[in-house]
C-alpha cells in the first residue's frame, strides 16, 4: 500500500516524464491492437468468403482419395449408403446447415462447331445454390428440376458462342481410355472471377456427374455449418461417430484446403508480431529510462529508506510498481482507444483501395479479439514492469552511506 | 545514569578508497557507548559520521568489531542489519531526509508499517509521537510545507516510531538556526529521558557540547583524550 502510494506519487511528481512514457505505451498498444484488429477482420472476412464460395467448412472423402492426387478419380468415392450414414450422423447436430455432394469433372465440352477443355464439378443443384461461387450473369444457377441444365463461365460462353439454351456435349475420359458423354444445355452463364476460370468452368448437376462416371456414388461431401465457430466441435463429433460406425473416411477443413490463406495469415501475423516486438523494445527503453532517471534523482531518498531499515525487496517492489502502474494505465488507455477506433470505424466510412484480387474498394474496419487484447495488453504491461527491474535492482543496491552523503 | 554499555566498538578501522588511494577515516578506535546521551565531537573530517554510520549498521568497518545487543554487526548480513536498523535504531540526519511524496504521518509511520502493530495501534502511537514533537496538527502536511525545524522534528518522530533502543543523530542541528537547534536538542534530551533510549549525536556545535556531559572526542579517526 505504502509502496503503491510512493510509486503513484512519484509518477505524479514527475508528471511530464510520466506522461511521455504513458504516451509511448498508449501509442504502442493502440497501434498493435489496431493492426491486430485489422488482420482479424481480414482473416474473418477472407475466411468466410472462402468458406461460402469454395470450401464450405469441411469436406468429407473416402479414405485414400486424397492420396490419389487425382481430383476426378472415382476409385475412392462414397456409396449412397455411406452418404446416408454420414447424413444421419450429422443430422444429430443442429450446427450443421447442409451437406452438399459433389463430383469433380475434367474433360471436353463441344458444340457442333467447336470443342474446348473444361474444368468443373457436378453438384446437388439445391444445395449448390447456397454456395456463392460464380455470379450468374445470364440465366440461373443449376436447375433443381432439370438435371440437363449446366452453368458455364462467361469466357467459355463467349469463345464458343454459347447462349442460354445452347446444346453442349460434355465428354470425360473413362478408365478404359475411352470417353463418356452427356448432352446438356446451357442454363446459366456466370462470372467466376479470374479469367482462367471464366474460360474453363462448367458446373453440372450431380446426376450428370454420376452418369458420366457410371455410378451412384458421390465423390465427396461439403459440409456447411451455421457458423464457423462450431467447426472443431462438429468435426470432432463426426470423427468419433464415423469411427464407431466403421466408416473409412478422411476430412479436410477449409483452412487445410487453402495453403495460400494460411500463408497470408501467417505472414500478416508475423508482421504484426514484429511490430509488437519493436514497440515492446521501445517501451522497454522508455520505461527503463524514465524510472532510471527518477531513481537517480531520488538516490538520497532511497538511501534514507534503506537507512531506516526498509529492505531491498521493498525498494525493488516500490520501483516495480511504478512500471506496473505505468503499464496498467497505459494499457487501459490503449485498449480504450483501440475499442473507440473500432466503434468509430463502424460509424465513419473510411475507404481503402481494393486489394489485388478484388475490384471494389473496401471499407476500413477492425475487429478486436478479446484474446489479442489480453495478449498484447499483458505483454506491454509486463514489459513496462520488467523494464523497471534493472533500475529497481540498482536502487536496491544503493550504497546507503554515499547516498546520504549526497543528501 | 546507568553504566550499562549500549554499543561497544573495538579497534575500529575504516578507510575509503578513492580510486587507488585509500583514505583512512577511522584508525583503531575503541569505545564503550553507555546508556544515555553521548556526543561525538571532533573537527570536520575527523571521522564522526564514519563512526556513527558503522555504529548505526549503515556501514561496515574495514577492521574491528561493533557489538550491539551482544551481536557483532560485522558478522551479520545486509538483510539482518536492515532488520536491526528498522527495529532497534532510529536515525536523524543533518539534511532531515524525509520522503517528499509522503505526508508527515506517512513518513513517521513508514518504519513500523510492517511491524506486528495493528493499524489503530500504529495510529495511536504515531499521533502520540507527533504530539510529543509538537507536530500533532501537521500530520497531513507534506515535508515541502514545513520549516527546517519542523522537518527535523518529523525526522525525530520517525526515528522514535519503532521505539528504538538507540538513536543516532548525525549533526541534527547543523542545518538549523541556533534557536531552532536548541529546541531540537531539548526535544532529544527529553525523549531520551522519557523513552529510555540511548542517543549518540555527532556535532561540532559548541551549544551541543555544553549541554551533554558524556563526550567522545575524536581526532583523525582516533579517540582523543585531551
Ligand atoms: N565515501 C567516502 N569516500 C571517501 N572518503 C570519505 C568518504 N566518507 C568520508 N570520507 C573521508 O573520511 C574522513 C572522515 O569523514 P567523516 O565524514 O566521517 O568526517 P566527519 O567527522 O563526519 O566530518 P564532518 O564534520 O565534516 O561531517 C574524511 O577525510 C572524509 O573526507
Ligand atoms: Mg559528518
Amino acid at each position: 500500500m505504502i509502496e503503491t502510494k510512493i510509486a503513484v506519487r512519484n509518477l505524479i511528481a514527475n508528471s511530464r516524464r510520466t506522461l511521455l512514457t504513458l504516451l509511448i505505451i498508449v501509442v504502442g498498444l493502440t497501434a498493435v491492437l489496431f493492426i491486430a484488429g485489422y488482420i482479424n477482420m481480414v482473416r474473418v472476412g477472407f475466411g468466410e468468403l472462402l468458406i461460402g464460395e469454395k470450401y464450405s467448412h469441411f469436406q468429407i472423402y473416402k479414405k485414400g482419395f486424397l492420396d490419389t492426387n487425382e481430383p476426378t478419380s472415382m476409385a475412392y468415392s462414397l456409396s449412397p449408403e455411406e452418404t446416408a450414414k454420414i447424413e444421419e450422423i450429422l443430422s444429430a447436430r443442429e450446427e450443421v446447415n447442409f451437406i452438399l455432394p459433389r463430383i469433380n469433372l475434367h474433360g471436353m465440352v463441344g458444340t457442333t462447331e467447336d470443342s474446348k477443355i473444361f474444368l468443373g464439378y457436378s453438384a446437388d443443384p439445391f444445395y449448390e445454390s447456397f454456395m456463392t461461387y460464380g455470379t450468374i450473369e445470364q440465366g440461373i444457377k443449376l436447375d433443381m428440376d432439370d438435371p440437363y441444365q449446366c452453368v458455364v463461365g462467361k469466357g467459355l460462353a463467349k469463345k464458343m458462342g454459347l447462349d442460354l439454351g445452347a446444346e453442349l456435349l460434355i465428354q470425360v475420359p473413362n478408365e478404359g481410355g475411352g470417353l463418356e458423354a452427356e448432352l446438356v444445355s446451357v442454363g446459366g452463364i456466370a462470372n467466376f472471377g479470374p479469367e482462367e476460370l471464366n474460360n474453363t468452368a462448367v458446373l453440372t448437376s450431380i446426376d450428370i456427374g454420376r452418369s458420366l462416371n457410371y455410378t451412384d456414388n458421390n465423390q465427396y461431401l461439403l459440409v456447411m455449418l451455421h457458423e464457423t465457430q462450431y467447426l472443431e466441435d462438429v468435426l470432432a463429433y463426426l470423427k468419433d461417430e464415423v469411427a464407431r460406425a466403421g466408416l473409412d473416411l478422411e476430412f479436410r477443413t477449409w483452412v487445410e484446403m487453402d495453403p495460400f490463406y494460411q500463408k497470408v495469415m501467417r505472414d500478416y501475423t508475423f508482421q504484426l508480431n514484429l511490430i509488437a516486438g519493436i514497440f515492446l523494445f521501445v517501451i522497454l527503453l522508455a520505461v527503463s529510462n524514465t524510472i532510471y532517471m527518477s531513481i537517480v534523482e531520488r538516490t538520497p531518498e532511497i538511501g534514507t529508506l534503506r537507512a531506516i531499515g526498509i529492505s531491498r525487496l521493498e525498494i525493488i517492489r516500490t520501483i516495480l510498481k511504478e512500471g506496473l502502474i505505468l503499464g496498467i494505465i497505459g494499457v487501459s488507455i490503449g485498449v480504450g482507444l483501440a475499442y473507440l477506433i473500432q466503434i468509430l470505424l463502424r460509424v465513419v466510412y473510411v475507404e481503402l483501395p481494393p486489394p489485388p484480387s478484388l475490384t471494389n474498394p473496401i471499407r476500413l474496419a477492425i475487429g478486436l479479439r478479446v484474446k489479442d487484447v489480453f495478449m498484447y495488453s499483458g505483454l506491454l504491461a509486463g514489459c513496462s514492469t520488467f523494464a523497471t527491474l534493472f533500475p529497481g535492482l540498482k536502487a536496491a543496491n544503493t550504497n546507503i552511506v554515499s547516498a546520504l552523503r549526497h543528501a | 545514569m546507568s553504566d550499562e554499555i549500549v554499543v561497544k566498538v573495538e579497534n575500529l578501522h575504516k578507510s575509503y578508497s578513492m580510486g587507488k588511494v585509500k583514505v583512512p577515516a577511522l584508525r583503531g578506535l575503541s569505545y564503550n557507548f553507555k546508556e544515555g546521551f553521548t556526543v561525538v565531537a571532533g573537527a570536520s573530517g575527523s571521522g564522526k559520521s564514519t563512526l556513527l554510520n558503522i555504529v548505526g549498521c549503515l556501514d561496515l568497518p574495514s577492521e574491528g568489531h561493533v557489538y550491539l545487543q551482544g551481536n557483532d554487526i560485522a558478522e551479520m548480513d545486509e538483510a539482518a542489519r536492515s532488520r536491526l536498523r528498522r527495529s532497534h535504531i532510529g536515525f536523524i540526519f543533518q539534511s532531515f531526509s524525509l520522503i517528499p511524496v509522503l505526508s508527515v504521518y506517512d513518513n513517521t509511520e513508514y518504519p513500523i508499517l510492517r511491524s506486528a502493530l495493528s493499524k489503530s495501534e500504529r495510529k495511536e502511537r504515531i499521533m502520540r509521537i507527533l504530539e510529543d514533537v509538537g507536530l500533532g496538527e501537521y500530520a497531513h502536511r507534506f515535508p515541502r510545507e514545513l520549516s527546517g525545524g519542523q522537518m527535523q522534528r518529523v525526522a525525530i518522530a520517525r526515528a522514535l516510531a519503532a521505539h528504538p533502543k538507540l538513536i543516532i543523530a548525525d549533526e541534527p542541528t547543523a542545518n538549523l538556526d541556533s534557536k531552532t537547534g536548541e529546541k531540537i536538542l531539548e526535544l532529544l534530551g527529553r525523549i531520551q529521558k522519557e523513552q529510555g533510549a540511548s542517543v549518540i549525536i555527532a556535532s561540532h556545535d559548541g551549544n551541543v557540547l555544553e549541554r551533554i556531559s558524556t563526550k567522545l572526542f575524536i581526532r583523525d579517526g582516533e579517540v582523543c583524550n585531551d
